[in-house]
This record gives structure tokens, sequence and C-alpha cells, in this order.
């Protein structure tokens, strides 16, 4: 499942995948992976994300 | 950002991790099958020189990995030097191409039957020729990816 969240975040703070990639410490096509649903990170990845986007983990990764 | 909250415990990411794993489960079972195999249709026919048997079956094993690894971006070399790491997959894949041809054309790839040892270098040329088309046809991929985003 897309986690258009995440997506929608990261546009909110003007940052491009790559921005955002470097600031948590992983590949540009992590950052894609993840957006895409296409892979599941950890919550060490997901907490480093949260705070890179100044957002909580309920907001970008929590499925209702 | 402080580093605390920093992913970043080795020269790969977790998903690059996870995608080394999966392609070292499958070349070492891509390896033990066609070890297998070569042993049996070499019991069986004796078709080529144990050398040649065996850098076959780890030039096919060598494929498997690195096919998966490079389509999960997740190469030793990716993001560092896309150039030469094409380059060195094509330059050593002619190479050795070269030497097969050569081998074939003096008569010395088959002898009495059996593949000789110039049938290694026809095996690793396959595979680093077969590694350049994949890497190529990844990063035509990942810049329309790129494009996409």
């Amino acid at each position: 499942m897309k986690n258009l969240r995440m997506k929608s975040a990261r546009a909110a703070k003007d940052m491009s995948q790559q921005q955002l990639a470097e600031a948590v410490g992983v590949t540009r096509q992590t950052i894609n992976a993840i957006e895409r649903g296409d892979y599941n990170p950890t919550i060490k990845l997901c907490l480093a994300i949260c705070h890179a986007l100044d957002r909580t983990l309920d907001e970008l990764f929590w499925e209702d | 950002m402080s580093d605390k909250f920093r992913y970043k415990e080795s020269g790969y990411d977790e998903r690059q991790t996870a995608v080394r794993g999966r392609a070292f489960k499958w070349a070492y079972i891509t390896l033990l099958v066609s070890l297998g195999i070569y042993c049996v249709t070499d019991g069986i026919w004796n078709w080529c020189v144990p050398f040649t048997g065996c850098a076959s079956a780890i030039s096919v094993s060598v494929i498997v990995m690195a096919c998966i690894c490079i389509d999960g971006d997740a190469y030793w070399l990716t993001n560092k030097n896309l150039v030469g790491q094409y380059v060195s997959f094509a330059l050593i894949g002619i190479l050795n191409l070269g030497i097969a041809i050569a081998a074939a054309i003096d008569g010395t790839l088959v002898s009495e039957g059996r593949v000789q040892l110039a049938g290694a270098n026809l095996a690793l040329s396959c595979a680093f020729v077969s590694l350049f088309i994949a890497a190529l046809a990844h990063h035509a991929q990942l810049q329309q990816e790129s494009d996409d985003d």
C-alpha cells in the first residue's frame, strides 16, 4: 500500500526524496520504495523519518 | 538533525542489507544446484575439465547474486562510480570473450570431447556481459523513476 502521508509530509517540508534520504542516512531508492509501499521499514528507520519530517509515527505510519 | 536519529550502520542501508541477504541466499542455492548438475552430467558424459565446470557454476551463481543486487540497488558499487562499474563489467566480459574466441580458433576450447580451461573464460564472459546488460537496463529504469519523481 502506498504511503501517501509520508509523501505529502515530505512535500510539505519541501524536501526531495534525495534530501530526506540524506537526512535519515539511507538511499533515495529506499525512500522511494517506502513511499510506493514496496518496502516495510524497521521502527528505527520510521523514527528517523518521523524526526526528519517533524511528524509522529501515528501521523506517518499508522494504518486505520 | 542529530546523529542519534540517523539510520547508518554500514555502507548499506537496511533495505539494501535485506536485498543482499536474499541475493546471497539465491546465489548459494544456485551454486549448489549448478555444481550438482555439473557433477552428475560430467559423471555421465565427462564433458569438461573440473576447473571449467566449477567456474561455470560460480559464474551462474554470481549472475544470480549480482542481478538481484543490481535490481534492488544494493550492488557494492551502486551510487559510487556507475560509469566505472559499467566499463569494468564490459571490459572483463570482452576480455574473457576474446580469450575464449582465440581458444576456439586455435582449437583448444574443446579437446578430446571435453571443454578445456578456456571454457571458464567463456562462462566468465557470459557472466560479465549479462551483468553489463542488467546494469544498463537498471540504470535506464532508475533514470525513468527519477524523471517521474
